[in-house]
């Protein structure tokens, strides 16, 4: 689905992503965790094409994305629901998911993924004429997960979903992210809550500065010594 | 002042303000879209101006139909604008970006205005169109009736543009490049394209003003920057972001115009600076600014 290969990513001189390679099988949930300033959000924006890498190269579905502006990226179903969430704040929560379904093939079948989304966040149609803007930051990052799976993404990347949330409402997020993964659609994920995302991921991948420090099938990060002491807090 | 007069005064300044809230809407939208500060926008309502003049001029065309053939092609205008001398300063650094972008629509401003100058179209600088209309009497009010008709038009523009916002897909697209340009591009937005189609929309509405303009006063190769700056205080005294805050600001200083120049022409032009201060000094937002 994804292969990340050695990639370099650059600001103006500074580097900040170090060879760096990763994979995203078909189906699969996997994680990439790291403390604040890792360098997830780049790379997760170069997977997107919002970045280029200066060296290595990213294929998603076998084919290199250097070429792909990250519009073009969307329509192949390669999504992310961005750090922050960039929602409308002017829009409704109708018109925001609307929106997700901005790709050509995803406008044709609207109401059917809407419906999908609302039942994921029954939340969501209950509030669907309020303005985001007035919404808390729960319901929010419930509109731009809804709006990121409005444009049936084949690979779905989620920055940091949790953050600022309440323990319940993670436990919901992370609840909805195992059904999506369920509909055929290939995650990855990005996470502070290490715990919770090694417990529901295949695999995962640890940043560190930029580089990649570990790799390996979710259990068993789990339960390496250095990595429970450094990032798990336990 | 004697009330008919006044009531006189604040029909025709209405009226006026409606051409004005248009060509203002229009500079604002490009700005919310884009973020580029379109300095060319008057020049292009001149042009548009002068061709309705030239249609109407030498194929003997009713002056509305000379609009309606003149104005959608400025559309096109706006969009090769954009995509030709706009979008290839996209790949600079932000501040860079937008300081190269205004100094571009300056430099195509000015070469606009000497152009028109040099080729002056027929001998006298200044343009309009003699079209009669009977006045309709109401009382001892007069009602303009073919700057009723235009203000008719004006309506029918700004409401249409209304709802392609709301009800289209381009339009929400529109609307969220506004809002949030980053998220745009990560739901699959071309926002190019959308930047693009803003310029073409922004500068429709431009030429039908000046169109407008020539039917109902007059225009000369010199009105554009001038004209350019007064949308610019509308917008701003409207509230940046608010087309509702810009239609009601250019009704405002349509109002504010008619009213001070009919007692003193010369001050009818200083009269929208004046409001726009005494404006943001009240509400430092504008009129209906968040
Ligand atoms: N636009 C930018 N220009 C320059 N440097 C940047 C920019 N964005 C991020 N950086 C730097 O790149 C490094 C990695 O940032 P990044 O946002 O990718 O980290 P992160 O792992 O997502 O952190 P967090 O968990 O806080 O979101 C940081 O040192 C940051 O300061
Ligand atoms: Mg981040």
């Amino acid at each position: 689905m994804l292969d990340v290969d050695r990639i370099a990513v650059f600001y103006g001189d500074i580097q900040v992503i170090f060879d760096l390679s990763l994979h995203v099988g078909e189906g699969e949930i996997v994680t990439l965790i790291g403390s604040n300033g890792a360098g997830k959000t780049t790379t997760v924006n170069a997977i997107s094409g919002v970045l280029r890498p200066r060296s290595g190269e990213i294929r998603y579905r076998g084919v290199s994305t250097a070429a792909l502006a990250p519009h073009r990226l969307v329509a192949e179903g390669l999504v992310q629901v961005p750090e922050g969430r960039l929602l409308y704040p002017g829009l409704t929560v109708r018109e925001n998911l609307k929106m997700g379904a901005y790709p050509r093939a995803s406008r044709r079948r609207l109401r059917e993924r809407m419906d999908w989304v609302f039942e994921l966040f029954p939340r969501l149609r209950e509030r669907q004429g309020q303005s985001v803007a007035t919404m808390s930051g729960g319901e929010q990052q419930m509109v731009a997960i809804g709006r990121g799976l409005m444009s049936f993404p084949r690979l779905l990347i989620l920055d940091e979903p949790s953050i600022g949330l309440a323990p319940l409402l993670v436990r919901e997020v992370f609840g909805v992210i195992a059904e999506i993964s369920r509909n055929q659609v290939a995650i990855l994920l990005i996470e502070q809550n290490a715990v919770q995302a090694l417990t529901l991921a295949h695999r995962g991948y640890v940043l560190e500065h930029g580089h990649l420090a570990h790799a390996g099938p979710a259990a068993e990060l789990l339960g390496d010594e250095a990595i429970r002491s450094a990032y798990l807090g336990i | 002042m004697d009330l008919a007069i006044l009531v006189q005064l604040l029909i025709n300044g209405i009226l006026l303000g409606g051409v004005y809230a248009m060509a203002a809407v229009g500079l604002s939208l490009i700005f919310g879209v884009s973020g580029v500060l379109n300095l060319a926008h008057g020049e292009f309502l001149m042009l548009s101006g002068f061709f309705v003049y030239v249609v109407y001029d030498r194929l003997g065309l009713n002056p509305f139909l000379a609009v309606a053939l003149v104005a959608p092609c400025f559309f096109v205008v706006g969009y090769l604008f954009e995509m030709g001398l706009i979008r290839p300063l996209a790949l600079r650094k932000e501040h860079v970006r937008l300081a190269s972008a205004t100094l571009v629509t300056l430099g195509v401003a000015l070469i606009v205005e000497d152009a028109t100058s040099f080729a002056s179209l027929g001998g006298s600088f200044e343009k309009s169109v003699d079209i009669f209309v009977p006045t309709l009497v109401l009382g001892t009010v007069f009602l303009p009736s073919l700057k009723l008709v235009i203000f008719a038009v004006v309506l029918a523009l700004i409401a249409a543009l209304f709802l392609f916002l709301k009800y289209t897909y381009i339009g929400l697209a529109v609307q969220a490049v506004t809002q949030n340009r980053r998220g745009a591009v990560l739901n699959g937005v071309n926002t190019f394209r959308i930047n693009a189609i803003a310029f073409g929309i922004g500068t429709f509405m431009a030429a039908a003003a000046g169109g407008f303009e020539v039917i109902h006063s007059a225009v000369a190769p010199d009105i554009g920057l001038p004209l350019t700056l007064k949308y610019l205080s509308i917008i701003v005294m409207g509230g940046l972001g608010s087309f509702a805050g810009v239609a009601l600001g250019g009704v405002i200083i349509g109002l504010g115009e008619a009213l001070v120049g009919f007692y003193n022409p010369a001050w009818g032009q200083t009269v929208a600076y004046l409001l726009l201060v005494a404006i943001l000094l009240v509400r430092p937002k504008g009129l209906l600014g968040k």
